[in-house]
C-alpha cells in the first residue's frame, strides 16, 4: 500500500469491494465455474436449512468478507463491526426458509448488511443527539476544525487520526441516516445507483435525491470548515 | 499534432470536476486545478468530504477470527431474537420523533383553523343571503337556492335595466 497517498486505503478497499460485486454491476452469462460455486452453495443453504451448522458456516465464511466490508465502510470500531456482522448472519440464518433458491445469495446477504447498518445509523443518530446536544455551535466548530487539521496532515499520529475519526463520525452523524448510507455506498465503496437501489429496496431515483442531498450537506460543511480554517490561519500569521 | 497535445493536455471545468472522483494523481487534473482557483477550492472540499468518509470508516479490512464464529453459533443458539435497535425503539420514542417534526404543520393548521372559526363567527346568520343584490335575487331565483324576489326586489331590477338602456 502507497503511505503517501492518503487515498491508497480505499482504494484497496474499493479494489476488494469491486472485486466480490463484480457479477451484481453486470448480468452476463456464468462461467462454468460460477455455475459449479452456485450449485454447491444452493446445497450449502439446503443444508443450513436442514439446521446443518456446518454447512451454514461454511456460507458465513464465503460471505463474511463482503458483509464486513460493508460494516466496516459504516462503523469504526471492531467491537461494533463484529455485532453487526454477527446480527446480520444471525438474520440470515432465521430467515433462510424465505430465500429463493438459484438466487444470489451475495446479493440477498448484502441487503441484510445494508439495512442492518441503517438501522444502527438511525439509533447512533439518536445517542449522538442526545449526548451533543448541550452543546454549543462554537463548541462544535472548534471540534469540526480539529478535524479539518487531521485532515490535511498527511502522517498525523494514530491518536490524532483517532480524534478525528471522531470529529468525522460527529460531522456525518448530522446527515440523515439515509443519506449517509447512499453517500457511504456511492461515493466511499464505489456502487452504482443501481446496485445501492437493489441493496436499500428503494427507487433509483430516491436513491439519487438521497446522494445529491448528502453531498450538499457536506459541502457545505467542508466549506465551512475551509472558511474558517484558512480565517484562523490568517488569525495565527498576524 | 501540436493542436492535438495542447488538447490533450487541458481540459475544462466541467470535465475536469467529472474527474474528481477517480483523481488520485491524474496529469491532466493536476494541470487543470493548478489554473483554476475555482476548481481547485471544488477539489479541495471534495477531498475532505472523502477523507471524512474514510476516517469516519473502519481503518482496515476488518476479517472474521475464531471469536466471531462462536459468538456466532452461541446467538444462533440463542434462537431468533429482535435486534437491539428495533427493540430500543419504544412507541414514545417514534412518537416523539414525529411529533417534532409535525410541530410546525400542526401550527400552521391551528391558526387556519382559529382563523376560520372567528371569521365565521363573526357573520351574522344569514348574512350571506341579504348580501344578495335584488337583481340577483329576481334572475336567479329559480336556478338557485335564493330567497324569493320581493315587489321591491322587481321595481329595483326594472329600474336598474331602464338607466342602463339610457346610458345613465
Amino acid at each position: 500500500m502507497n503511505v503517501d497517498n492518503p487515498n491508497a486505503h480505499s482504494t484497496v478497499r474499493q479494489a476488494v469491494v469491486d472485486e466480490q460485486f463484480d457479477h451484481l454491476a453486470e448480468e452476463h452469462a456464468p462461467t462454468p465455474d460460477e455455475t459449479a460455486r452456485a450449485r454447491d452453495e444452493d446445497e450449502l443453504i439446503r443444508r443450513s436449512l436442514a439446521r446443518d451448522g456446518d454447512a451454514f458456516e461454511a456460507l458465513v465464511r464465503r460471505h463474511s468478507s463482503r458483509v464486513f466490508s460493508i460494516v466496516g465502510s459504516f462503523f469504526r470500531r471492531r467491537d461494533m463491526i463484529d455485532d453487526i456482522a454477527q446480527e446480520v448472519f444471525a438474520k440470515a440464518y432465521f430467515s433462510l426458509g424465505t430465500f429463493t433458491l438459484g438466487r444470489s445469495f451475495e446479493a440477498w446477504v448484502a441487503k441484510i448488511t445494508v439495512n442492518a447498518c441503517y438501522d444502527h445509523l438511525r439509533a447512533q443518530r439518536r445517542r449522538i443527539e442526545q449526548q451533543w446536544a448541550h452543546e454549543t455551535q462554537k463548541e462544535d466548530e472548534w471540534f469540526e476544525l480539529q478535524m479539518f487539521e487531521v485532515a490535511q496532515e498527511r502522517h498525523a499520529s494514530a491518536e490524532r487520526q483517532r480524534d478525528a475519526a471522531e470529529i468525522a463520525e460527529r460531522l456525518l452523524a448530522k446527515l440523515d441516516p439515509e443519506d449517509r448510507l447512499v453517500v457511504v455506498l456511492i461515493d466511499r465503496d464505489g456502487f452504482s445507483v443501481k446496485e445501492v437501489s437493489e441493496m436499500t429496496g428503494w427507487g433509483q431515483s430516491k436513491v439519487k435525491v438521497r446522494a445529491f442531498r448528502a453531498r450538499r450537506v457536506l459541502r457545505a460543511a467542508m466549506k465551512r470548515l475551509v472558511l474558517s480554517g484558512e480565517r484562523m490561519q490568517r488569525s495565527k500569521k498576524k | 499534432m501540436k493542436r492535438k497535445l495542447s488538447k490533450e493536455a487541458t481540459v475544462g471545468c466541467r470535465q475536469a470536476r467529472r474527474l474528481f472522483a477517480q483523481a488520485a494523481g491524474d496529469a491532466t487534473l493536476t494541470r487543470h486545478l493548478q489554473s483554476c482557483a475555482h476548481c481547485a477550492f471544488e477539489y479541495r472540499l471534495f477531498d475532505l468530504q472523502r477523507r471524512a468518509l474514510d476516517l469516519a470508516a473502519s481503518p482496515e479490512q476488518v476479517v472474521p477470527d475464531k471469536d466471531f464464529f462462536r459468538a456466532l453459533r452461541a446467538r444462533i443458539a440463542r434462537g431468533p431474537e429482535l435486534s437491539p435497535t428495533r427493540a430500543e425503539e419504544s412507541w414514545a420514542a417514534a412518537l416523539l420523533l414525529t411529533a417534532r417534526q409535525l410541530v410546525p404543520a400542526m401550527a400552521v393548521l391551528l391558526l387556519v383553523i382559529l382563523g376560520a372559526t372567528l371569521l365565521w363567527n363573526q357573520q351574522p346568520p344569514g348574512a350571506s343571503q341579504a348580501a344578495i343584490r335584488p337583481r340577483e335575487r329576481v334572475m336567479f331565483s329559480d336556478m338557485y337556492d335564493y330567497p324569493a324576489p320581493t315587489r321591491d326586489d322587481v321595481l329595483e331590477t326594472l329600474v336598474a335595466i331602464e338607466e342602463r338602456q339610457n346610458g345613465k
